[in-house]
């Protein structure tokens, strides 16, 4: 039991800074608000700024134990400090006693269910990948890790901040924990919600749709943010509607700290800071332009989106990395695989008809992700509330909300959407007496975990049981980490036999959060795709130069040479290296000489570095304009070009030279190819090149496309295999 | 903001040296290019550089210059070998044929084929003409083909295999 009070503490520390700032916040602003919305608006505006102070904190590299907790008890003491001397605040419209007593008996099993979770050892993919990997990066090196490259670093990570207050005093639970605290605040506030605007049965049905839906559930009780994104985005939503009641013009400072949270959780959620604009345009009388009010909107949003946005700019010099790379060119990022990632989130995978979708994140969750819940197979009935302005609106924004799931095929994109979506289902069938405790009972029992088994896929993604042993760490906390991460059970080789600066390259993602070392992770990075692209050569014959293409041409005299692709194509073009010649003879590579290539001129020196385990490649579709150019620095004679690489079908190529005006003359498009003579102990070069780069460790997963090879000509590669978990094993580069 | 940060265009790349030349003798790999190759073998492909044809079966036609790669893991007492076939559809035509082979530009033997049939090869190689682990290009020249009424295709003999044997 000691062993769970660090973790509480942290929990509870980080919530209660939140709430004292937000406290300290709305008493400045004097927002009148209810007791009860005062509260939860509390909290959500404070993690706000708590994200906010940690940011800063982290810039400077200060994000350490000392400062959180000095911060923070003036914070909370200069709350307490405050309280008294406030006025109190009214209490919201009382709601029938038959409906709290509902709302609580359901409220109270779940609260239990996912307590029990968050407080038990992490184990969520992403959880225990990215989200507290990059947290525990942030407290080792206290604050970012610049030169640590990584897609999931780039994001904006708002949430991110409130885990490393929490990670720091309590670990990986209480970081869970404190997103366990978003999604309890979310009902209580759609609760709330409803008793202030009048349909308190409707604000209850739809809280209980809400904290019962199976993936809310799991993604909640973990350590991701998609109910931090749904309960912030729901708060900006709310006091859209007190301003739009009240005129209250200090609400909007509140709305735009909000709305710009939601982006700095999750780049998704900048949705909240249009709606709200467009609604406050909407919502001001005709004649009048409401500049004053989407100025104080935006301003306040721009508090906490900018900090994000220029830390990328800065840092990556693409302000909305890992994205917009087209037009943020840069060397961390490769254009072409952001369009692989994207698409690849855009497609269901394994769903033949579109009038599957609906059962499959309602029901079955297998395709998706997890689900939604049964209860939302009626979510077409939602409809009805068209009738009523408070209906209405519900649907606008879960419509807009929604848009996210468009791109991203999990039914967790759906999660911001589902309070306004089961709100106006409420209103919708409020008035059918009996219909709504019915509904909210069957999503409960439908959500519960022992029963979610029955009916959904064995792989849907959700609360499987409530691990009351482990989180009260009974059980110890290894041996649960080793039955749910396999990979846990390389920690103790991983941070004896390697040292601590170590670099490991991995195909997969890794338990980051619990592995002290830096891994590459092949799709994540520039570096990964390189080291990928390495391996692959050797086992895959699309990966590497298997042909030798010659361009032949009359004697020129020339300063400069580049090879252009004027075709358009779904492949990449790569070039494992480029050789000019003189009657029969290569020219050799001097000094003088300079490189360039579009795009990704950062590795034009991997198709001029002798080695085939390399190659440069454009890292995105072919599109014409595309080249790799030589400036020899001083007039040299040739009559041939050679392109040693993999085949292309899409590609076309022309070689041009510099003629003496400065442009660029066409000299042949006409080629012959024959195959490339590739060099022996290509494995080796591979390795070789990896640990050039500093990586000197492969872990690998059996069923990774090149595990067969690697164990049986583990020599030929120049690796020597340290340890074996089942399914997994780690070698490091002679 | 926005024309301040489209303005940025991201980073551009600019202009780098001639990086470090690799060494090229790392060693050897498993599998890949032999010292001999039947042309029904599925990885046949694989060791013709040039003008032999594609499809796969016991034999495969040369076309005027043909060429096969080769890679042999033990220098020393090497010798070339290859079955050859001159078929009686073309010698009608061409009569005797002498088809002449090389490495790597070297002449190393000739053929005469004075009848239709199969023939074979089998020259040693002098010493030094062959490095453990490093390609070699075996061409073959004919003094006669035979062009193909229909679609211009010119035919010189057919290939076997080829390679070398210790």
């Amino acid at each position: 039991m000691p062993a769970i009070l660090p973790i509480l503490f942290g929990f509870l520390f980080t919530v209660g800074v939140s709430w004292a700032l937000g406290v300290l916040l709305l008493n400045r602003l004097r927002v009148f608000l209810y007791r009860e919305e005062a509260a939860l608006f509390a909290f959500v505006v404070g993690a706000a700024l708590l994200s906010l102070a940690t940011f800063v904190l982290c810039v400077v590299q200060q994000a350490r134990p000392g400062l959180f907790l000095l911060g923070g008890l003036a914070a909370i003491a200069a709350a307490v400090y405050q309280r008294p001397s406030q006025t109190p605040r009214p209490s919201l419209p009382a709601v029938s006693s038959s409906w709290m007593s509902l709302f609580f008996i359901v409220f109270t099993a779940f609260f239990f269910v996912y307590f029990i979770n968050a407080l038990a050892p992490e184990t969520s993919p992403d959880g225990s990948g990215y989200h507290l990997g990059n947290v525990a990066r942030f407290r080792q090196h206290h604050g970012f890790v610049w030169d640590y490259h990584s897609m999931y670093s780039y994001l904006s990570q708002g949430m991110e901040m409130l885990f490393l207050v929490a990670f720091t005093l309590g670990r990986h639970s209480a970081a869970a924990l404190v997103h366990f605290a978003f999604q309890s605040a979310l009902p209580l506030l759609i609760v709330c919600y409803g008793r202030r605007f009048d349909f308190p049965r409707a604000g209850v049905f739809a809280a209980l749709l809400v904290y019962a839906c199976p993936v809310a559930g799991k993604a909640g009780a973990s350590a991701y943010n998609d109910l931090a994104v749904a309960t912030t985005v729901f708060s900006v939503f709310y006091l859209l509607q007190v301003w739009d009641a009240t005129r209250e013009r200090t609400l909007l400072i509140l709305m735009g700290l909000l709305a710009g949270f939601a982006f700095s959780v999750k780049y998704t959620a900048v949705l909240a800071l249009p709606f709200a604009a467009a609604f406050l345009w909407w919502r001001t009388p005709r004649g009048r332009r409401p500049w004053r009010e989407v100025g104080i909107l935006v301003s306040a949003a721009a508090v906490l989106m900018l900090p994000w946005i220029l830390r990328n700019w800065i840092w990556l010099g693409n302000p909305l990395a890992p994205f917009a790379n087209r037009w943020f060119p840069n060397p961390y990022y490769h254009e072409g695989m952001e369009q692989l990632y994207l698409e690849d989130l855009r497609h269901y995978e394994g769903i033949r008809h579109f009038w599957q979708i609906p059962w499959q994140i309602a029901v079955r969750g297998r395709f998706v992700g997890g689900t939604i819940g049964p209860v939302f197979l009626l979510a077409p009935l939602a409809l009805l509330a068209l009738r009523k302005p408070a209906g209405r609106r519900a649907l606008v924004a879960a419509a807009v909300f929604a848009i996210p799931a468009y791109f991203n095929v999990g039914s967790r994109f759906l999660i911001p959407a589902l309070p306004f979506l089961s709100l106006a289902l409420g209103m919708a069938l409020q008035n059918l007496q009996g219909i709504l405790p019915v509904l909210a009972l069957g999503q409960a029992l439908a959500g519960w975990p022992d029963m979610l088994s029955l009916y959904s896929d064995k792989t849907n993604w959700h609360l499987g049981s409530i691990p009351v042993a482990a989180a009260l760490r009974l059980k110890a906390e290894p041996v649960f980490l080793k039955e749910h991460l396999p990979d846990y059970a390389l920690k103790p080789a991983l941070e004896t036999l390697l040292p601590s600066r170590a670099k490991v390259f991995s195909l997969d993602t890794r338990a980051e959060a619990y592995l002290n070392r830096t891994f590459v992770i092949a799709y994540e990075s520039v570096l990964g795709n390189l080291g990928q692209d390495m391996l692959a050569g050797p086992v895959d014959a699309r990966a590497r130069a298997t042909l030798h293409q010659r361009f032949r041409f009359l004697p020129v005299t020339t300063h400069g040479v580049r090879v252009v692709q004027t075709a358009s194509g779904q492949d990449f073009w790569t070039v494992s290296e480029m050789r000019v010649y003189s009657q029969g003879r290569e020219l050799p590579r001097s000094s003088p000489w300079r490189l360039s290539a579009w795009p990704n001129g950062w590795q034009v020196q991997l198709a001029f570095d002798n080695c085939y385990a390399t190659r440069w490649s454009s890292w995105q579709a072919l599109s014409p304009g595309m080249f790799v150019e030589i400036d020899f620095g001083k007039p040299e004679v040739l009559d041939e070009v050679v392109l040693e690489m993999a085949y292309a079908s899409q590609a076309k190529l022309q070689i041009e030279v510099l003629g003496e005006r400065g442009r660029w003359v066409p000299l042949s498009d006409t080629s012959e190819i024959v195959p490339l003579d590739l060099p022996a102990g290509v494995r080796r070069a591979a390795t070789r090149e990896l640990k050039a780069r500093g990586i000197s460790y492969l872990l690998i997963n059996d069923t990774d496309f090149l595990a067969d090879d690697m164990r049986k000509y583990a020599t030929f590669w120049g690796l020597t295999e340290l340890t074996a978990v089942p399914g997994i094993h780690l070698y490091q580069i002679d | 903001m926005a024309a301040l940060l489209l303005a940025s265009c991201g980073r551009q790349p600019g202009r780098y040296p001639v990086p470090e030349q690799r060494s090229l003798d790392l060693g050897v790999d498993p599998g890949g290019i032999a010292a001999f190759i039947t042309m029904a073998d599925p990885v046949a492909d694989d060791y013709i550089v040039r003008d032999v044809s594609r499809e796969r079966g016991v034999y495969r036609w040369a076309f005027v210059h043909p060429e096969l790669r080769f890679r042999v893991q033990q220098a020393g007492s090497v010798r070339f070998t290859a079955e050859l076939g001159v078929p009686e559809v073309t010698f009608k035509v061409t009569g005797p044929v002498r088809i002449s082979y090389a490495m790597d530009g070297k002449p190393l033997g000739s053929l005469y084929c004075d009848h239709p049939g199969k023939y074979e090869v089998a020259k040693p190689v002098p010493d030094g003409w062959v490095q453990p682990n490093q390609y070699i290009h075996v061409t073959f020249e004919t003094d006669r083909k035979w062009v193909s009424p229909d679609d211009g295709a010119q035919l010189t003999f057919l290939l076997f295999n080829a390679g070398f044997t210790q």
